[in-house]
């Protein structure tokens, strides 16, 4: 995929991201540069990620495709983005925050998936899953490529990543 | 009929962060009736002894992708039964595609929600589904 395809094809993920967060977190989040990623570590203590596959049909030819969105927090940052989504103070880690990352991605992705549906893209979902611990990996699929976008907003800065792959 | 704050209320959703952020919402305009179902076997379990035991749910707010039963599945089912068929049956989705919706109307559903919503616009939904 070329940049311009790539830019086309993640402008909806980040912009879902971008209104779940006003909408949900009331929170105005911006995106810095994109940037290739070469290594697995998670920037963060926290992923939440979905999967997809799917087919796109380009120029009358359909090629599958695969890939992943994952949102990496640090603990902080994501005790802040959990308190404002659940309505509630959290000082600590606590069960009922466990799945928000998941659902943040979820939100995106079902978003997301609308949009790409107009350019061509049939996309199917897998369920979201959560990893923590300190200097974790993620598992992208294979020979997929990585682009990781830091995200801020009043709430902190974390990490976004796409990765894609037509097969 | 008119939305009851005091209404026997039916959260399903295998996302605990979305039955917490919905049943914030519903505590937040007086419900304190409110039960939660992590997916839609369990819930379609629980509408049907609810209703045997005489306190059947007046409202059911389901998310519609779940791992074991769908939302889709659980609108089915609960239409299927004619002491269900008028049950009010709030649909939430994060796949906002038109098909869906068509799907959930010809199902019987009474109003959907499109994640991400606001308190506001979840009120909004409620107006629809219990209009003054």
């Amino acid at each position: 995929m070329n940049v311009e395809a790539y830019v086309k094809f993640s402008k909806p993920f980040i912009d879902a991201l971008k209104d779940t967060f006003k909408i949900m977190l009331s929170t105005e989040l911006s995106a810095h540069s994109p940037k290739m990623k070469t290594h697995n570590k998670a920037h963060g203590e926290i992923t939440a990620m979905i999967g997809m596959t799917g087919t796109v049909e380009k120029d009358g030819k359909v090629q599958d495709f695969n890939g992943l969105i994952a949102l990496s927090f640090s603990k902080e940052v994501y005790l802040k983005i959990a308190s404002a989504m659940l309505m509630q103070e959290f000082t600590d880690y606590h069960e009922d925050m466990e799945d928000t990352g998941a659902e943040i991605a979820n939100i995106v992705m079902g978003n997301a998936k609308k949009v790409l549906a107009t350019q061509g893209y049939k996309i199917g979902m897998s369920t979201p899953t959560r990893v923590k611990g300190l200097n974790h990996e993620i598992k992208y699929p294979s020979n997929t490529t990585v682009i990781e976008t830091s995200m801020s907003c009043a709430l902190g800065d974390f990490v976004f990543d796409i990765c894609y792959r037509e097969n | 009929m008119a939305f009851d704050p005091k209404m026997k209320i039916l959260i399903v959703d295998d996302m605990n962060t979305m039955r917490k952020i919905i049943k914030g919402m519903l505590t937040k305009l007086g419900c304190d009736n409110l039960t939660e179902a992590d997916d839609g076997i369990p819930a379609w379990e629980a509408i049907q002894v609810a209703q045997k035991e005489g306190k059947p749910f007046q409202f059911i707010i389901s998310d519609w992708n779940m791992p074991g039963m769908t939302g889709i599945d659980l609108l089915k089912n609960v239409r299927s039964k004619p002491e269900f068929k008028t049950t009010p049956f709030l649909m939430v989705t994060a796949e906002a595609e038109q098909a869906n919706i068509v799907v959930a109307v010809k199902a019987g559903v009474s109003n959907y929600i499109i994640k991400p919503f606001s308190p506001d616009t979840f009120k909004l939904k409620l107006d629809k589904v219990f209009p003054k």
